[in-house]
């Protein structure tokens, strides 16, 4: 009951949105804007510019509400990806690479975890015993990707492995994911 | 490409991740939108990468919100207010007017007052929710963990010993489970003293008096948890030495904290 509840509230939110609905905009901002944070934190590493990158994801998700179709996924996983690309496409342009967060993270491979924050606010001991469920090879290779954009070829390239190993890797990682991350 | 090709490919898994080159892309798109089993498996890992992500939350800045506000307003056309040059009204007409704005402003305030708890219930639900997804995932994977472990104590050819505390750490005890059949061996530490700077617990196996390595004990604390060790063909009892960091090939005599015999 509650669920579906949950299901119409996400819709109607959407058809509020593509209305240009600022009250709308302003729920989606608060239910949101700490997860996309988060991973945006992730991927540039640091603060600034998280903050400015954060803004340029929200003003895209307010933009271009119209090209989000419910029948590809939930509206939190098309503002994920949002936010990633934008992140992604910061790491990529010349004044990051510029910038000292990209100098002093000479190797990509190390990430950021965000969960020794001291602003991190889930307040449950048990998520990060979750997150350690999950084998680092396999933990590794989804942050490269998923948080770091890389192709496979260059997951090959950066772990030293064929490439047919990370497209197996790949598939193997999503289904233990899966097991520990779905409800 | 039948629809159990393209689940036992990587493809979906690749597409969720945004790995996908833009043809695969596309077909994966193709078989969401016909395919209602390949759309529950996209969902479902979506869902999967989804939480996962939301264990990397952290409050965004105060000042963002506002930014963000500000932009959209000056993004937005301006609404142009028509100012008409005043003509001639009568008195019917302006009492109308107020009428009309009275009625107006009562709607407004009304509305706004809907708009407002709209926000609050769905802020509140959506908070609530991903702490109970939370919750809900580590009660799963803490069952997981100890049907796992329950599967394991109760194997055929399973052994178990209690290694007790020796004279120097009398407080010391662990639970060893080793399979004399599958050779595999799993330790639980209940308690042993906080191993000191540069120095590490490390788990021997003996057999006619002679000792084989078979492991480093790898954890900060007792958790409740079985521990994989190295497999083990034979032994006759079980003992804990105190060594230095990454083990050694032989066990420190005096070093010696907690033992047991099968």
């Amino acid at each position: 009951m509650k669920l579906y509840q949950l299901k119409i509230t996400e819709q109607e939110l959407v058809k509020r949105l593509k209305m240009r609905d600022k009250t709308a905009f302003s729920t989606l901002y608060d239910s949101y804007s700490g997860a996309l944070f988060g991973i945006i934190l992730k991927i540039v590493r640091t603060d600034p510019p998280a903050e400015d990158v954060l803004q340029d994801a929200f003003l895209k998700i307010w933009k271009k509400i119209d090209s989000y179709n419910q029948d590809k996924g939930s509206i939190f996983t098309w503002m994920l990806n949002v936010s990633r690309n934008t992140g992604i496409d910061y790491t990529r342009s010349e004044a990051y690479k510029k910038s000292a967060s990209a100098v002093d993270i000479s190797d990509k491979t190390k990430i950021v975890d965000n969960r020794t924050n001291e602003n991190y606010k889930i307040e449950h001991i048990g998520v990060k015993e979750l997150v350690s469920k999950l084998k680092p090879e396999h933990k590794e290779i989804i942050d490269l990707i998923y948080f770091n954009g890389y192709t496979q070829a260059e997951v090959a390239e950066t772990l030293n492995i064929p490439l047919g190993t990370v497209k197996t890797r790949v598939k193997l990682a999503m289904n233990h994911l899966r097991e520990y991350f779905s409800e | 490409m039948n629809t159990k090709d393209i689940i036992d490919s990587h493809l979906i898994e690749c597409y969720v991740l945004g790995a996908a080159e833009p043809k695969e892309a596309q077909l994966v798109e193709k078989y969401i939108k016909e395919n209602k089993e390949v759309r529950e498996v996209v969902l479902g890992f979506q869902k999967a990468l989804e939480n996962y992500s939301a264990t990397y939350t952290v409050n965004a800045p105060n000042s963002a919100k506002d930014k963000i506000f500000d932009k959209i307003s000056m993004d937005k056309e301006t609404e142009i207010i028509d100012f008409k040059p005043a003509s001639p009204v009568r008195t019917w007409w302006v009492a109308a007017s107020l009428i009309i704005v009275s009625i107006s402003i009562l709607a407004n305030v009304f509305l706004g007052m809907q708009a407002q708890k709209f926000k609050n219930e769905l802020a509140q639900t959506k908070l609530n929710n991903q702490k109970l997804t939370f919750e809900n995932l580590i009660n799963k994977a803490n069952y997981r963990s100890a049907s796992e472990q329950l599967a394991l104590i109760h194997k055929h050819g399973n052994k178990t010993t209690h290694l007790e505390g020796l004279t120097i750490a009398k407080e010391a005890s662990a639970m060893i489970y080793w399979n004399s059949e599958t050779k595999e061996l799993y330790i639980n530490i209940d308690h042993l003293p906080d191993a000191p700077q540069g120095k590490q617990y490390q788990l021997w196996a003996l057999k006619a008096g002679k000792p084989v390595d078979a492991g480093v004990i790898d954890i900060h604390a007792a958790d409740n948890t079985m521990y994989k060790m190295k497999n083990i063909d034979e032994a006759e009892a079980f003992a804990i030495s105190l060594e230095k960091l990454g083990g050694v090939e032989s066990p420190t005599m005096d070093a010696i904290y907690a033992m047991g015999s099968i």
